[in-house]
């Protein structure tokens, strides 16, 4: 843990060295997440009555910020796992005595992702709906689970550009961040189990309303938690069963 | 141009792409189908395939600019503009390809675009390129730009009607709007493609005009970054 910790630190200090960059890779966030405030809030204008008021939209739309934001920045090597395997440097990841799946999820730190964490913490304090942080560890949990799988693909399919990882989490973050409730069965199914987008919005703020909602949002992520774990193993075997036949 | 549709049309891209226009142009489209009928569910199509075809060249050049491997292209004898075009353009195809494929899966319900949209849709790559090459030109002079990227992707979402019609944008910013490219290159091609009003006028303007701004664009700050190194 206080290896975690001290890798996390490191991180961050190493970033914040470039301060004007830092400041405006985080800034572009801020001003980037504004946008899609705008745009929500645009769509309500036109939209009609969807099930949902605008703050409560807002406060579903925070939380899977946060939950994306706070992920994809303290886990940023999952996020660049791509170029992490492509380019063959996890190797240096595996002969450390360290967890190795740690190891490359504490490989890189993203600093536009803090942004949004700031963003969703304003959106959940300022629409009132504070009970979302409650629910939140479940949403990173989700959030974690389903970048782990994404980029544990990377071992299985040869994507130097990351195209097919970045492709399957915008499509999650998709079903976020539009009223994917809306859909009718069996399209429903996607945004609530195949990219549990769903889950880390709306479907979220549900649960803190109705237990059984909780119930399958729990369920949901240890399903996806126990997916991602057995790819991500079967990824390293075949990794190293590769590595060692080339050897 | 070939070389860039090569980039495009590998089966793990072709499918991630197709999936992802799928779920995008479905969910948003089914939305204000819902909400304001099947017009706007062909719009959301439409614009979704000429808005995730837009062009990568600013990302590109920024990225190049960055790395030092610029210069290789700065010796050529033509300009920059031109000299990425082909590959871009190679790569929008591919993508505009795949996309209106995935499309197909919509049509039996939406129908078919105008043919007009195929004959315009060139040009929506034009203005594209043009402003992104214009952003990613800058690079030279300010370094890195990133979140400047970010920013402008979310401009060309918001004011070029990819996600909500550009008709929808409060009376203060359709004004504004009128007067810049990115609704040019995206909702005015996708109405042509409905069947609705649009300014040909405004899309030739753009489309002459927006290349002869990057092209002297390019000779500024490029002379300046060859002075300076």
């Amino acid at each position: 843990m206080r290896w975690v910790v001290e890798k996390l630190r490191l991180n961050l200090k190493s970033r914040a060295y470039f301060r004007k960059a830092f400041l405006t890779e985080m800034g572009g966030m801020i001003v980037n997440d504004i946008f899609w405030i705008f745009a929500i809030v645009l769509m309500f204008s036109h939209a009609g009555n969807i099930g949902m008021s605008t703050l409560e939209y807002l406060a579903a739309f925070g939380l899977s910020t946060l939950a994306f934001g706070l992920v994809t920045s303290v886990f940023g090597g999952l996020f660049e796992a791509y170029s992490i395997i492509s380019e063959g440097e996890i190797e240096k990841l595996i002969i450390q005595p360290r967890n190795l799946l740690l190891n490359l999820a504490l490989e890189g730190l993203r600093v536009d992702a803090l942004g949004d964490i700031l963003v969703g913490v304003f959106l959940i304090v300022f629409t009132g709906h504070r009970e979302l942080f409650l629910i939140a560890p479940v949403a990173f949990l989700l959030m974690f689970a389903f970048l782990l799988f994404s980029a544990s693909l990377n071992f299985f399919i040869e994507d130097p550009t990351g195209r097919i990882e970045r492709t399957l989490l915008f499509s999650m973050l998709s079903f976020a961040m539009w009223p994917s409730f809306l859909l009718p069965f069996p399209f429903k199914a996607v945004p609530y189990f195949i990219l549990p987008g769903f889950w880390l919005s709306f479907g979220a703020l549900n649960a803190t309303k109705s237990t059984a909602a909780l119930a399958e949002m729990l369920c949901v992520t240890l399903a996806w938690l126990t997916i991602a774990l057995l790819t991500w193993k079967a990824g390293i075997k075949r990794y190293e069963a590769k590595t060692s036949v080339g050897m | 141009m070939l070389a860039g549709a090569r980039e495009e049309l590998k089966p793990g891209i072709i499918l991630s792409s197709f999936v992802f226009y799928i779920i995008i142009a479905g969910t948003i489209g089914y939305f204000w189908n819902l909400t304001k009928g099947k017009l706007f569910f062909l719009y959301i199509a439409l614009s979704e395939i000429l808005g995730v075809s837009r062009s990568r060249i600013g990302k590109l050049l920024e990225r190049s600019v960055q790395r030092g491997r610029i210069a290789p292209w700065l010796v050529k004898p033509v300009p920059l503009f031109f000299a990425f075009l082909p590959y871009e353009f190679g790569r929008f195809l591919a993508r505009f390809t795949i996309n209106f494929a995935a499309y197909l899966v919509f049509s039996t319900f939406l129908g078919f675009p105008r043919p007009v949209f195929f004959i315009l849709a060139p040009l929506s790559f034009l203005i594209s390129y043009s402003y992104s090459f214009i952003f990613g030109v800058l690079s030279f002079k300010l370094g890195k730009g990133s979140s400047l990227q970010l920013i402008i992707d979310k401009i060309v979402f918001i004011l070029g009607g990819v996600i909500i019609p550009s008709n929808f944008l409060p009376p203060w910013l359709r004004e504004i709007n009128k007067f810049l490219p990115f609704k040019y290159g995206i909702a005015e091609i996708a109405y042509a493609g409905c069947g609705l009003k649009f300014s040909l006028a405004g899309i030739a303007i753009w489309s002459l005009l927006l290349p002869g701004i990057a092209l002297l664009t390019e000779k500024l700050v490029v002379n300046s970054y060859e002075v300076g190194g």
